[in-house]
């Protein structure tokens, strides 16, 4: 559990910012993550679609590409490591921006050995020319500091943890001959073979049947248990968030804007976007006839947004001061930890 | 819903395959059998729902519905109609009482074409109109349809993903049609937004007296819109109910698998909750399995689902499935849940 001073903090975000140069402008896509994560927990990252939610698993990877990518500020430290730390200092009327981020060298031993990560589309990451068991053993190989067949060992085992039949058979297959549910099991058996601390899924079921989708949560449940690993996982779906954090953070236009434990963000969000967007999906446990509140507008244009909080032009609580001031992320609430950046936070009505 | 209902579409035995070519004569060597012997109603006025996952063959369904595709064997009767064997001549005519709205509101609408041009086609198909009407018509339907009238010449690129779905509903309310096919309307879109598009096509509902099927792959989307559900697996049409009937009381063992696997959006009920985890993956439609297609992953089946094809019976009032084992509701929610596949001791 987390202790005050922070000392089973695995994972601390601090005012992240990762911008992209694009021939439109910069694209802001993360402009203020603030998050941290604990050992052994599970937060899920939740937004819709360009809120900012893969640059942020992939920053924390340090897998943005630069260019057009850049850190523009923050840092990401993980067990005290930075792995991104750019700050701007002022010397004189001078202002330099000085980055005390780790080497590539040593990212190298992080990424993949320390923090596993997988993605929604396992196509991506594996490569279609080499054997399933190949890709696995070299993981392995490459941060394990084992022998050959030992790192096949190890590839035989981990494929049939994650519920692949005649493991030591399939080890000689090429990723197109599996399924898209089996190829995700084998996206999760690299991830978690070399014992990481940390695991990223960024939409790990996104692109999978129910079905299917319900057999990997399972898995993934069961395993994290086992493994003892961190898990951030990213998705849209905030019934997969239910079912499967301890802690949640709501982004919206690359801002974390709401966090705060599982219950507290379903039962007791503080935030109008979270609080709407909990109104506006359909339920199986509400009457069919209760009609949709939906949150009318659509989500922002990261080229044009203006200086305040992003969420103004959809907020049914906006003040005049939102449309000036980004909100800092801060305390609400009763139980600790629940934090939102908002001005004008949901009234709850007193039960 | 359904008594005293009119009946405005019916399927008969439809079945939908598509060849498989191979070898170097491009002779047929197998096929696809995306749509298996489907008996299926639509009533006027209401929404039907049509679930599964995905190849369960939904919308190469719709698609047969609507001619947009050869069918091997069946029937479709529309109104009354036999349109099976139509020419595509007398097809036309059906092209005004029957529309289609896509999944992509990305992909489905011509990039180069101004909205006035997307949603006038029907009408410029149909010659109805002169231009000036057409103007005033197509600038009336993006109103009704929650669009600034005065966007009227821009392109669909300066839509975000929902207004452009409003776009493509516009354009199938053009010609006033009685019956859509909505294939996946809000999939694509951003949940925030997917509530918008629902209200919408209630509205239009109402207020143009439409028919929908429905065909999307989120349950819960499916439950709120729809009055009755149709559950397709592997081509067949496993259960059809009455909406709440069938998600109370869901009686095919696929179906609680499908119903168990939703996640709900409330930590407390998923805590409290039952999973029915299914093992192995949806077989080849190429190669379907013999008899009931979901013997080779279900937690009831016994020797009989793989050798006997379960009949489509009518088990309560209005409700229908394809299962030797369905249990009348009183009965119990299967106990027999089976670990996922394999491996961890
Ligand atoms: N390589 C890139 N170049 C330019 N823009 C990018 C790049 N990668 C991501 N973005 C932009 O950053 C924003 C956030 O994207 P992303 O983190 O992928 O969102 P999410 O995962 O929440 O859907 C989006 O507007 C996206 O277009
Ligand atoms: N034009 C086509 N040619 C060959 N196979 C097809 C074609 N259209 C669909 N199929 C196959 O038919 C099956 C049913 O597909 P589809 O109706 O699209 O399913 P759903 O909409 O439920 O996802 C799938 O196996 C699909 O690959
Ligand atoms: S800061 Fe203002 S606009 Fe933003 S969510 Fe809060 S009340 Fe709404
Ligand atoms: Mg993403
Ligand atoms: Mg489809």
């Amino acid at each position: 559990m987390a202790d005050e001073a922070g000392g089973d903090t695995l994972l601390q975000i601090e005012n992240l910012r990762t911008y992209f140069h694009t021939h439109a402008g910069i694209v802001r896509a993360v402009q203020g993550v603030n998050l941290h994560l604990d050992k052994g927990e599970t937060l899920g990252i939740v937004g819709e679609s360009g809120s900012g939610k893969s640059v942020t698993a992939l920053s924390i990877m340090r897998l943005i590409p630069q260019p057009p990518g850049e850190f523009a500020g923050g840092r990401i430290l993980f067990r005290g490591t930075p792995i991104v730390d750019v700050r701007e200092e002022k010397r004189g009327n001078e202002i330099r921006r000085v980055d005390k981020s780790i080497s590539e060298s040593q990212m190298r031993r992080i990424r993949g050995g320390d923090i596993g990560m997988i993605f929604q589309d396992p196509m991506t990451s594996l490569n279609p020319l080499l054997t399933i068991g190949r890709q696995i053993a070299e993981t392995v190989q490459e941060h394990m500091g084992v022998g050959r067949k030992e790192a096949y060992d190890r590839a035989t085992e981990m494929l049939m943890k994650v519920g692949i039949p005649s493991a030591k058979q399939r080890l000689k297959d090429f990723p197109f001959q599996f399924s898209g549910g089996m190829r995700q099991r084998v996206m999760i058996a690299i991830a978690l073979s070399t014992n990481p601390d940390l695991l990223i899924a960024d939409e790990p079921t996104t692109a999978l049947d129910v079905t299917i989708q319900a057999q990997i949560l399972d898995l993934m449940r069961g395993l994290s248990a086992e493994f003892g690993s961190s898990v951030i996982l990213i998705t849209h779906d905030l019934g997969v968030v239910a079912g499967m954090a301890q802690r949640v953070a709501v982004m919206y236009a690359g801002y974390v804007v709401e966090t705060a434990v599982l219950d507290d963000i379903f039962y007791h969000a503080q935030h109008p976007y979270t609080h709407m967007l909990l109104q506006s999906i359909p339920r199986l446990d509400l009457p069919r006839d209760q009609p949709l509140h939906p949150i009318p507008g659509s989500p922002p244009d990261l080229l044009t947004l203006g200086p305040g909080c992003p969420f103004v032009p959809r907020c049914p609580n906006a003040l005049p001061i939102c449309r000036q001031q980004m909100p800092p992320l801060d305390p609400v609430g009763g139980s600790g930890g629940h934090l939102a950046a908002c001005w004008n936070p949901v009234k709850e009505k007193a039960a | 819903m359904t008594d005293g209902k009119n009946t405005l579409l019916e399927i008969r035995n439809l079945t939908i395959q598509f060849p498989i070519k191979g070898g170097f004569l491009g002779r047929q060597v197998g096929a696809v059998h995306a749509v298996n012997d489907v008996n299926l109603t639509v009533y006027e006025g209401e929404t039907l729902g049509l679930v599964g996952e995905s190849g369960s063959g939904k919308t190469t369904l719709g698609r047969a519905i609507l001619k947009l595709l050869p069918i091997r064997a069946g029937q479709v009767i529309f109104e009354g109609k036999d349109i099976t064997n139509l020419s595509p001549g007398q097809v036309r005519p059906l092209r005004r009482d029957m529309q289609m709205v896509f999944q992509d509101p990305f992909g489905s609408l011509d990039p180069r074409m101004t909205v006035f041009q997307i949603v006038s086609e029907p009408l410029v198909n149909f010659k109805m109109g002169d231009k000036r009407r057409q103007r005033e018509y197509v600038q009336e339907l993006l109103k009704t349809v929650g669009l600034n009238p005065d966007h009227i010449n821009r392109y669909p690129h300066e839509f975000s993903g929902g207004q452009r779905q409003r776009v493509g509903i516009a354009r199938s309310l053009a010609l006033r049609p009685k019956f859509v096919v909505a294939d996946e309307p809000v999939s694509a879109l951003d949940v925030s937004i997917q509530a918008q598009i629902l209200n919408l096509m209630e509205e239009l509902q109402g207020e143009f007296g439409l028919t929908y099927l429905f065909v999307a792959h989120n349950l819960s989307v499916v439950r709120h819109i729809s009055d009755r559900v149709a559950v397709m697996y592997l081509g067949h049409l496993v259960e059809i109910a009455d909406s709440e009937d069938l998600y109370d009381h869901p009686l095919h063992p696929y179906t609680q698998a499908l119903m168990s696997a939703i996640p709900l959006p409330d930590p407390i009920q998923e805590r409290n909750k039952q999973r029915i985890i299914l093992t192995g993956d949806i077989p080849s439609p190429v190669n379907p399995p013999s008899a009931c297609p979901f013997h080779t992953r279900c937690f009831k089946a016994r020797p009989i689902c793989s050798q006997v094809t379960p009949a489509f019976e009518e088990k309560r009032p209005g409700h229908w499935v394809a299962c030797h084992f369905a249990e009348v509701p009183g009965v119990t929610r299967p106990e027999e849940i089976k670990p996922p596949e394999a491996a961890t001791p």
